[in-house]
């Protein structure tokens, strides 16, 4: 801009505006009225846009510098207090649209005591930044992607230092009950932890802060802030928090899947004890059906062949009533047989159907039992469903029966059969002295017998009582007819 | 002269009844027959004045015979041979249309006696079957049958239907049983279907109709 004259004899003031235009950041002096320009260097001249000469308001250049350049220039003049920018990009001075690329600065804006006629004015220094500042920026994006992903990850993390809670995350905060994160920070962690496995969770923390490794994840307990106890996975590292050793911890509510696990579990051991009770139920059978066949038919039988060996050799008139003791023992046979059949197998669920074999069974169980039965059915006779189906209600009807007269001390109790759509629904109830239904489901065998029929033909198996309100079930089976 | 069709799917037993029968002056068994549709055909064919039909025979049993007889074949007389002594054969073969139920285990006198009694138009029942126990199950029989829908509600279904019919909500029905509001619902929709209600106003109308509120 000024052509120096003799270096030799240069004044200090030309000194200064030389070694100011050389210097290698951007540099400037803007004051008086209007803000305007005063001094710029080469630097600077680079850095702003084209129309930002000497002597123009910074506010009235063409095309004009960013609205936030002449404000900070204000507000440096009105408070006197220096304002440094670290990493800005230079559209602090141009639209991105004008800039070649973008460069990051640091800006320091000072105010200057000048002398003359401006009295005040601001010095502006801005120096490239550019690799530092990339890199800063890049940093800070990550460091903002890994916030974001913090703010919705579903998983709870967070971060304890010297046993207090100072970080967490707002799915970390729903898992332990607390409406914000701001309402867990300074929470101790011996609070969270459950006092069970508290112990253990302290070795663990040691450990891993001395630096072990593969100590998680691990299965822990929490307790929420409501008091409601989770069962949680748990993945830890120490890091270091605003410069203290602290440990983040990544944690996964599994008390879902630790119940449906148990779930599974419990349905295995009864699916195990089913089978086993199957067995030995069958093993039962075979004896009391060996038994039967030896010691009554096969003990009939002989006496039968006996009497007939006799008759063979009497003169008609006396063989004619041995042959009669043999008839005798011939019918009461058929009759044991027939029997032991319907015992075994009630063979009229084959032949007759659900209807005919339930209002045979009511009637000897009430002749039997001496209970008064109400027995009511709608829809279902004359139709015939899968044989699983009618078995399994026929047995269940069976089993609740037998457990009425067994355990009830039930004077009246009620059956009703109906088929609303695609189900089989049997509902049984009685007067008598009821029980608690989850005790007896542990140790009757008879309910638990009758859930398992209903479950393993994809059934529901309902019970409703207390002790002196009577019982209650309701069974629904799902139904395929056959021959419909 | 009485013609008879036998029909029995074991063979000894037929022949040996089928001796029994023909040594009677007035009987002459026409046919034999190994399987109820082969029954069914013989009799339809030859119009027989007693078809003798096993209880259980493979294909169709002496019920389903006896069923079809009594529509194709009205006069001839049908005659259940039967090993079950149990009320509910004895009835389900009374209601198929058969004049006689004659045990395999009785004399065989009573089958005769059976013959004679259904071609003079009487029932016939084997002696020793419980008279007392097929009263009691015809009367059951009957009792059971309900064509009344509303019989066919569950206890909780008819607790909802008067809590609904009161005009409480389901959140307050759930309350007041003690249920989920997901189970009352189930309930409500259930019976409804049950009654063939469509609205809350029908429903109204069927509680006060039937007496169940005021």
């Amino acid at each position: 801009m000024h052509e120096s004259t003799v270096p030799g004899e240069s004044t200090s003031s030309q000194v200064a505006e030389a070694a100011m235009e050389e210097l290698p950041v951007a540099a400037c002096v803007i004051g008086g009225n209007g803000l305007r320009l005063l001094l710029a260097n080469a630097a600077f001249r680079a850095l702003a846009p084209e129309g930002m000469l000497v002597g123009v308001s910074v506010d009235g250049a063409e095309p004009a510098p960013g609205r936030r350049f002449g404000k900070i220039c204000r507000e440096v003049l009105e408070s006197g207090a220096t304002q440094s920018l670290i990493d800005v990009p230079s559209r602090l001075l141009r639209d991105t649209s004008e800039a070649p690329e973008e460069a990051f600065h640091t800006w320091v804006f000072q105010r200057l005591e000048l002398p003359g006629d401006v009295e005040q004015a601001v010095i502006c220094i801005a120096w490239e930044a550019t690799e530092h500042g990339q890199t800063d920026n890049r940093l800070r994006e990550s460091e903002e992607r890994y916030r974001q992903l913090l703010e919705v990850s579903p998983v709870g993390v967070a971060v304890h230092a010297g046993g207090t809670l100072v970080f967490t995350n707002p799915a970390g905060a729903t898992l332990l009950g607390a409406s914000t994160p701001e309402d867990l920070i300074g929470t101790p962690i011996t609070r969270i932890i459950h006092p069970a496995n508290l112990a253990a969770a302290a070795a663990r923390i040691g450990r891993m802060m001395a630096g072990e490794t593969g100590l998680y994840p691990v299965e822990d307990r929490y307790v929420r802030l409501d008091g409601q106890e989770i069962d949680v996975e748990v993945m830890a590292v120490s890091l270091a928090y605003e410069g203290k050793p602290a440990v983040q911890v990544i944690v996964q509510d599994i008390t879902e899947r630790k119940r449906a696990e148990e779930e599974l579990r419990l349905s295995r051991d009864r699916l195990a004890q089913l089978s086993l009770r199957l067995v030995e139920a069958q093993e039962s059978e075979r004896r009391a059906i060996g038994r039967e066949l030896h010691d009554q038919f096969g003990q009939m039988l002989t006496a039968m062949k006996i009497t007939l060996d006799i008759a063979a050799q009497l003169p008609p008139d006396a063989a004619a009533r041995k042959i009669a003791q043999a008839q005798e023992l011939a019918g009461d046979l058929l009759s044991r047989v027939s029997r032991l059949s319907m015992e075994l197998r009630p063979a009229m669920l084959d032949d007759l159907g659900l209807v005919p074999a339930l209002v045979w069974l009511i009637n000897r169980f009430q002749q039997q039992a001496g209970i008064d039965v109400t027995f009511k059915h709608s829809g279902v006779e004359g139709r015939r469903f899968a044989p699983v189906i009618e078995t399994t209600a026929f047995r269940i009807v069976q089993e609740a029966l037998t457990n009425i007269a067994r355990h009830a001390q039930a004077m009246h109790a009620g059956i009703r059969v109906s088929s609303p759509d695609g189900w089989l629904e049997i509902e049984i109830d009685d007067n008598g002295v009821g029980f608690d239904p989850k005790e007896a489901l542990a140790n009757r065998r008879g309910l638990t017998g009758m859930r398992e029929r209903a479950l393993l033909v994809n059934g529901t198996f309902a019970i409703e009582s207390s002790p002196g309100q009577g019982t209650h079930k309701l069974i629904r089976l799902p139904i395929s007819e056959e021959n419909a | 002269m009485s013609t008879i069709i036998l029909a029995d799917d074991h063979q000894i037993l037929r022949e040996s009844l089928c001796l029994l029968l023909n040594s009677q002056p007035d009987f002459q068994v026409i046919a034999e027959a190994g399987d109820g549709r082969e029954a069914l055909q013989l009799t339809e064919q030859l119009k027989p004045d007693v078809l003798i039909v096993d209880m259980m025979m493979p294909g169709l049993s002496g019920l389903d015979v006896a069923r079809q007889v009594r529509r194709a074949v009205p006069a001839t007389k049908v005659i259940v041979l039967s090993m079950h002594d149990t009320e509910s054969y004895v009835v389900e073969s009374l209601e198929a249309g058969a004049v006689g139920y004659v045990l395999k285990q009785s004399s065989s006198q009573e089958l005769t006696h059976a013959i004679r009694e259904a071609r003079a138009g009487h029932l016939f029942l084997s002696p020793s079957l419980n008279e007392r126990a097929i009263q009691a199950y015809i009367q059951r029989a009957q009792e059971s049958r309900t064509e009344e829908p509303h019989d066919t509600l569950t206890v909780r279904e008819r607790e909802v239907l008067t809590l609904a019919a009161e005009g409480l909500s389901n959140p307050q029905i759930a309350e007041r049983l003690t249920l989920s509001v997901r189970t009352v619902e189930m309930h409500r929709s259930n019976l409804m279907k049950k009654l063939g209600l469509k609205s809350q106003t029908d429903l109204v109308k069927y509680a006060v109709r039937r007496g169940l509120v005021v």
